[in-house]
């Protein structure tokens, strides 16, 4: 029996090294951005010859819950609307494999200040026509932090309350030379999607869909859940991660 | 004291009337052992048939994806030379140029997850130049061996496992190695320095 | 065997079998969390805790689903069964803090109810791949709860043995639905071969342990016994019956237990009215029948337990001719007193 604890403890498949700040909250300054997701644009500083870049942070509520109902909260409390504005927020970071979001929790009063003279520049957009991907549709936020493991059929349940919760699902798609990478997913007119998404979230399906490229985060415009499909059938022999293929997705270089 | 005639004595008690009612339904009387093994024993049978199948079902039934097509992607082409590289067990630095050594690359392969929210490439002023390359610009660049960011030049940001390839200036005739610095802006740390020799 | 209640019995026994399970769990878990953060070191505590608290509870239930049969083909093992209740409640315990996280983890601070939300979040009852495994949990967990809390012989009588058996039956349904807990949840994600030898392994022992002694036992019930006379059936010769010692013998639904004691032979019902354990297996202590399995005593010439207790089983007619003892099957009611048969001379035909 001792040695059945010694097989499950050292048989189990490694987790991931995302990171959650869990009671540590971090001040960002950026753009906020409504849409495509709430999200706040961080520039870094200008190099010796002025170049910056930038990430794009997309953020989450407390819980299970998008952070859309924070931010109009905000935006009542301050009298003011905060899309495209330059906002410092207050929240916690969680981030892996190079995707971060941050949590913003009204009781931590996350607003610390709004900059409404900062000159706003637009995100860089840019079509990449109708993609084909092979991944698995997850919540961002267990998944890039919060859970491990977050993802597949244990943290199914727990997907399907974070994305009717209001978070934007995301496609997360691995190549066969262990590449990953990572497309939000909203339907056809750019709203989220929630429930349409139930059956498909943590299993492996196919994709068909126009992409966006905003920023650094590409966006996929589902056209209806006939646009989906769950991919493989009954097997014998179960490949391990990382064997699922796919187009590769299209690198971004945001260095300006 | 007969404690069943008192748990059942005053038919207003709810519990009383429902294991009465149960009583009467269950068929299965435990006195009766034989009886009892018996249902023991068809219970294993069943469990002894539905076990192993349930078992090799939930198995075949774990999704397995379909391999796709594998298209190439439109990456720039890579140069031919490797000039410097340094491996570590989360990326692998390699710089590149063609055999003019007028154009150079760095080509940044990204093995591991990222552990923190951002990772942006600068390059610093070596230690052994007075000037980052520009040809015919002895003044500009900032002290040798700085690493201040606001001192760098930005390379580029690496997000997700892949490879990250990006175009850099260099004065291979002035310069003795290349001084680079991961960087996260979001928490203001350096993750890393690399040194490449030139 | 008494009419008052205490939450439990403490006797030496009991203490040293709880030390051994408290022992037992203490080990098990310092080596799955001791050797998971050093091979899987970017595990949680909320993973190591529902990992943990898990896989030891189904160990466990393997352990206690095992007992049964082991004693019932070797009986070096009744010492296990003794307290069999305590690792049962334990098994639960483990359960449920394995389940109670796991829906605060999964379906807590979400804009559902998380116990409806464990229902509602996957419907997919009719997909194999995409199965809402936790509900399979949650029944198994219902199963247990309200074995643990009717656990104690005070329910054992309040909600008679009846009703009080067959809900115990369910630990059946229970293990059907762990197993397929397992199978459709955690296994669709670790697709490790490994896990799934074991947890077939650990099933095939258990429906071989059941099943071989299942077919011991059936193969007790279904001897024949042909010689009749007078009502009375020819079952043994006096000298196989050892001093304060039983056989048992099956005549029809009854099992019989036949002692020989203070040179007579008695006959009474073999199931001890306790949790139904074989008097026939006991011995003659003091004067008295006592169950092997929790002690509860009747005296052999009317069947019922020494005062103050109240428990009485069937007595019945038994003849030595002979040296060849011959016994009634009809039995008499419950606590009737029965002389027994005498091994002097003056009693052989």
């Amino acid at each position: 029996m001792i040695a059945v604890a010694i097989i499950f403890a050292m048989q189990q498949k490694k987790f991931s090294t995302s990171r959650f700040e869990f009671g540590q909250l971090t001040e960002v300054k950026g753009i906020y951005h409504q849409f495509p997701v709430p999200s706040i644009k961080v520039t870094t500083k200008q190099d010796f010859f002025g170049h910056s870049t930038y990430i794009t942070i997309p953020l989450v509520g407390y819980g299970k819950f998008g952070a859309e109902g924070t931010i109009a909260e905000l935006e009542k409390e301050k009298n003011i609307l905060l899309d495209k504005m330059e906002v410092t927020l207050k929240g916690t970071l969680l981030y892996s494999d190079g995707k971060t979001l941050l949590q913003i929790d009204k009781n931590e009063n996350p607003l610390i200040g709004v900059n409404a003279g900062k000159t706003y520049s637009p995100p860089v957009i840019k079509e990449l026509g109708i993609l084909h991907l092979t991944g698995e549709i997850l919540d961002p936020k267990c998944y890039l932090g919060v859970m491990k493991p977050g993802s597949g059929k244990p943290h199914r349940d727990c997907a399907i309350r974070c994305i009717e919760g209001g978070m934007s699902p995301v496609l997360w798609v691995r190549t066969d030379k262990g590449e990953t990478s990572y497309y939000l997913i909203l339907d056809k007119n750019g709203k989220k999607m929630g429930d349409e998404l139930k059956d498909y979230i943590a299993d492996p399906v196919a994709v068909e869909a126009r992409a966006v490229q905003y920023d650094d985060w590409t966006i996929l415009f589902l056209n209806g859940k006939d646009k989906i499909r769950r991919t493989g059938g009954l097997s014998w022999f179960k490949t391990k991660d990382g064997d699922i293929h796919c187009s590769p997705p299209p690198k971004i270089n945001n260095a300006n | 004291m007969d404690l069943q005639g008192d748990h059942y004595s005053g038919n207003c008690c709810i519990l009383a009337i429902i294991i009465k009612a149960l009583d009467k339904c269950i068929k299965i009387e435990i006195l009766m052992i034989k009886p009892q093994r018996r249902g023991h024993y068809y219970a294993w049978i069943i469990l002894a048939l539905l076990l192993p199948a349930g078992i090799v079902f939930a198995w075949l039934a774990i999704s397995n994806a379909e391999p796709v097509k594998w298209i190439k992607s439109s990456n720039s082409d890579l140069l031919p030379l490797i000039k410097s590289s340094s491996r570590k067990k989360e990326y692998c630095v390699s710089l590149r140029t063609d055999k003019n050594y007028t154009q150079w690359q760095l080509e940044w392969e990204n093995i591991t997850p990222l552990t923190v929210p951002t990772a942006v490439i600068y390059r610093m002023p070596s230690r052994n130049a007075l000037h980052y390359g520009r040809q015919g610009n002895r003044n500009e660049g900032g002290g040798p061996g700085s690493t201040k960011i606001e001192d760098g030049i930005l390379v580029g940001r690496i997000e997700a496992r892949g490879i990250y390839v990006f175009p850099i200036n260099l004065d291979y005739s002035g310069n003795q190695e290349l001084n680079l610095i991961l960087y996260d802006f979001i928490h203001q740390q350096i993750v890393d320095t690399i040194n490449l020799a030139l | 065997m008494s009419t008052s209640y205490v939450a439990v019995g403490w006797n030496r026994q009991k203490k040293i079998y709880d030390w051994l399970i408290f022992g037992f769990c203490f080990v098990y878990l310092s080596i799955f969390v001791l050797l998971s953060l050093i091979f899987n070191g970017e595990i949680t505590f909320e993973t190591l805790l529902i990992r943990s608290s898990s896989t030891l509870a189904v160990l466990l239930l393997h352990v206690i689903l095992a007992i049964g049969p082991l004693c019932r083909l070797n009986k070096n093992f009744l010492p296990l069964l003794y307290n069999r209740r305590h690792l049962g409640v334990t098994m639960f315990s483990l359960a449920l803090l394995h389940g109670g996280f796991s829906i605060f983890q999964f379906h807590s601070l979400s804009n559902t109810n998380p116990f409806v939300s464990l229902f509602i979040s996957n419907t997919n009852y009719d997909s194999l791949a995409a199965f809402p495994f936790q509900a399979l949990g949650f029944f198994a967990l219902v199963i247990f709860f309200l074995m643990a809390i009717t656990s104690h012989d005070f329910w054992l009588h309040n909600l008679s043995p009846k009703v009080w058996k067959t809900l115990h039956m369910f630990v059946y349904l229970a293990y059907f639905l762990v197993l397929m807990h397992v199978m459709f949840g955690v296994i669709h994600y670790e697709r490790n071969p490994v896990f799934v030898i074991i947890i077939f392994a650990g099933a095939v022992i258990l429906v071989a342990l059941h099943l071989l002694a299942g077919i011991k036992e059936r193969r007790f019930d279904n001897r024949k016994f042909n010689l009749i006379k007078g009502g009375f059936v020819y079952v043994c010769s006096v000298d196989e019956l050892e001093n304060s010692r039983a056989k048992i013998f099956c005549l029809g639904k009854e099992r019989i237990a036949v002692f020989r004691h203070e040179s007579k032979i008695y006959a009474i019902h073999n199931v001890c009215k306790h949790q139904g354990g074989p008097l026939g297996e006991g011995k003659i202590i003091d004067g008295c029948i006592t169950c092997p399995w929790h002690g509860y005593q009747y005296l052999p010439h009317n069947g019922q337990s020494p005062p103050p207790f109240k428990e009485k089983v069937s007595t019945y007619d038994v003849k030595v001719i002979n040296d060849v003892v011959w016994l009634n099957p009809k039995p008499y009611p419950e606590g009737m007193e029965r002389s027994g048969a005498s091994l002097t001379i003056d009693n052989h035909e």
